[in-house]
């Protein structure tokens, strides 16, 4: 296979820059390795590790890893149905939101689940906790102090993402094998402290708890990177490149890292893994693992936040970055600065617009696998169309699915997971309705909104 | 020297150090097991990404192509040589022979250097992509 570049007839306009509103050319597609390095550069993050730690609070070895295992393959079933729908439109999870949800629809749930919560709120939130976890690292420097660090944290993790897709990929060219082994190291340190494998195997949890509960805990972490995988597989050069790298670093590389730090806290008792690490004797492999952590997580924030907000605010998606980059860092450093303050309200109004999310990623789902293939669009042509297309404003099934799936499986259904009830649900419902409704002659769509060559 | 002939010897120089640093972990896992099986890890995933390097690029002439593989490959072992930069003197690594420590931080220091070179060298001279 050769690596020429070879320019294609491509009738759009990149207007924004990083392919934010258009087909992402072919010249431009990247390998499985480059898009399997971003994925990971997602997982790879403390957040990740913390969720392992909880595991390693409620669950023998044993148990966490089979946890891990079981939360991990509902994740890389979503993932693998979510990405090829990139690999195939070469477009962002926002851009095809437009066919479910109407063009509309695709700008205020974008901007909801993505811009406001990903962009501004969990990235103002990774911001000041690595600020936190700099701090608990080195107490007593300036440069630690949780507001300094939570600035200079942030202005890091804007610099990558306003770079784009190659930002990001250098990033994880780094970072990724380094993460992989601190998880490792991790381990090591628990085995170490834990009396040798035959000890640490025979610890019991601090809290036991039901294996339903750690599974619920793993998938609700990661299932809002599974619903917008497209953001990255629409550069796989191949279709299918996308799922198969999210599917593999979910299934094996997720498991890992989870596994390494519920070994490390069922042996060492500490749930903060970096200060865990540096008191195990990982030195500066610590202080690394927080700020390559949070950084190849947070930029991947901005970056979709920043596509979603190109639904609408059209101008070049770096200036969109930087706004979005520079509110956050602005949050995270006031709290940062303000002592005693918590971010605890503020994360929980993000967890409760992270609600919507899986409806919507399960409405998505059902569109392009089922509701194209009972109109018998072939499947490498779904989502895709030339300048001139014409979409509805307002898909109002897709909007009446995403309320009901969310309303049910979120607050009425009190069994089950609640992030996958939601995605089952919204699924499920525009499946039945749309196809119910297009048979009856009822329209779905409402309004008519051509698309340009700039991609607007 | 051309590009192909510049990528093959210093990729022979990192398959070395990765060698090297190898054996200094087969020799370390007696002293700390820990210690032996991190050398071991940088230095096999080093060598791996430096030696299937070679016949990725045996029969390509065009030295673009060239460059996109061997960036690939430096990639990897620039990644891997910054994690032993940062593991290796950490106190849960060290070992009572310091000396063993300090070569493999050293074998470490080249291989950062070179792989960061020769990624340098083939975006420069044969237009290679930074991201492939």
């Amino acid at each position: 296979m050769s690596d020429e570049v070879q320019k294609e007839e491509w009738p759009w306009k990149d207007a924004y820059g990083d392919y934010s509103m258009v087909p992402v050319p072919k010249h431009e597609k990247r390998s499985f390795s480059s898009i399997f390095y971003v994925y990971m550069g997602v997982l790879a993050c403390i957040a990740v590790l913390w969720g392992g730690s909880t595991l390693g609070l409620q669950y023998t070895v044993k148990e966490a890893i089979l946890v891990a295992l079981i939360g991990s393959a509902i994740l890389a079933v979503i993932g693998g149905l979510t990405a090829p729908i990139g690999g195939i439109s070469g477009t962002s999870t926002y851009i095809n939101m437009r066919f479910p949800f109407g063009s509309i629809g695709s700008q205020l749930f974008g901007t909801i689940v993505a811009g406001i919560a990903c962009g501004i709120g969990w990235f103002s939130v990774q911001a000041w906790l690595f600020g936190i976890i700099v701090h608990t690292l080195f107490p007593t420097a300036a440069w630690a102090n949780v507001g300094v660090a939570a600035t200079w944290g942030g202005l890091l993790m804007i610099v990558t993402a306003i770079v784009g897709f190659k930002g990001l990929a250098w990033l994880s060219y780094l970072a990724v094998p380094f993460f992989m082994l601190i998880a490792g190291v991790g381990a090591m340190i628990g085995v170490a402290q834990g009396g040798g494998f035959a000890g640490i195997m025979s610890l019991q949890p601090a809290n036991p708890a039901p294996l339903n509960v750690g599974i619920t805990q793993v998938v609700g972490m990661y299932i809002a990177g599974g619903i917008i995988t497209a953001d990255i597989s629409r550069y796989a050069k191949k279709a299918f490149s996308g799922a198969l790298a999210w599917i593999i670093q979910i299934i094996i590389f997720q498991v890992y890292m989870l596994s390494g730090a519920a070994i490390l806290m069922i042996a060492t008792g500490a749930s903060d893994v970096a200060g865990a690490l540096l008191a195990g004797g990982a030195g500066i492999g610590a202080f690394l693992m927080a700020i390559l952590g949070q950084w190849t997580t947070n930029d991947n924030n901005l970056y979709n936040g920043a596509l979603s907000f190109n639904t609408w605010i059209h101008t070049k998606k770096w200036h969109i970055t930087l706004g979005e980059g520079l509110i956050g860092v602005g949050i995270a450093a006031w709290v940062g600065f303000a002592a005693g303050a918590s971010m605890d309200p503020f994360m929980k109004f993000l967890t409760l617009l992270g609600k919507i999310l899986p409806s919507i990623g399960g409405v998505l789902i059902a569109d392009f696998y089922i509701f194209r293939w009972y109109k018998k669009v072939p499947f490498k042509q779904r989502y895709k169309g030339l300048p001139g297309l014409k979409v509805a404003l307002v898909n109002w099934v897709g909007w009446l699915s995403v309320g009901l799936g969310t309303w049910i499986g979120g607050w009425l259904m009190k069994w089950g997971i609640a992030a996958l009830n939601g995605l089952i649900l919204g699924f499920v419902i525009y499946s039945v309705l749309a196809i119910i409704l297009d048979a009856a002659g009822v329209k779905i769509g409402v309004g008519e909104h051509t698309i340009n060559e700039k991609g607007v | 020297m051309n590009f192909t002939k510049y990528i093959k010897t210093t990729s022979a120089i990192l398959i070395v150090v990765a060698l090297v640093l190898i054996v200094l972990g087969v020799t370390a896992l007696s002293a700390n097991i820990y210690t032996g099986i991190i050398y071991i890890v940088v230095g096999g995933i080093q060598l791996l990404g430096a030696a299937l390097l070679f016949p990725r690029i045996a029969n390509v002439e065009e030295p673009q192509v060239v460059g996109n593989r061997s960036v690939q490959a430096n990639w990897i072992v620039l990644s891997l040589g910054i994690t032993g930069l940062a593991l290796f003197l950490a106190p849960f690594f060290r070992l009572e022979a310091m000396v063993v420590s300090y070569i493999a931080f050293i074998l470490c220091i080249v291989s950062v250097l070179l792989s960061a070179f020769n990624i340098f060298a083939a975006v420069k001279k044969v237009g290679a992509r930074m991201v492939v």
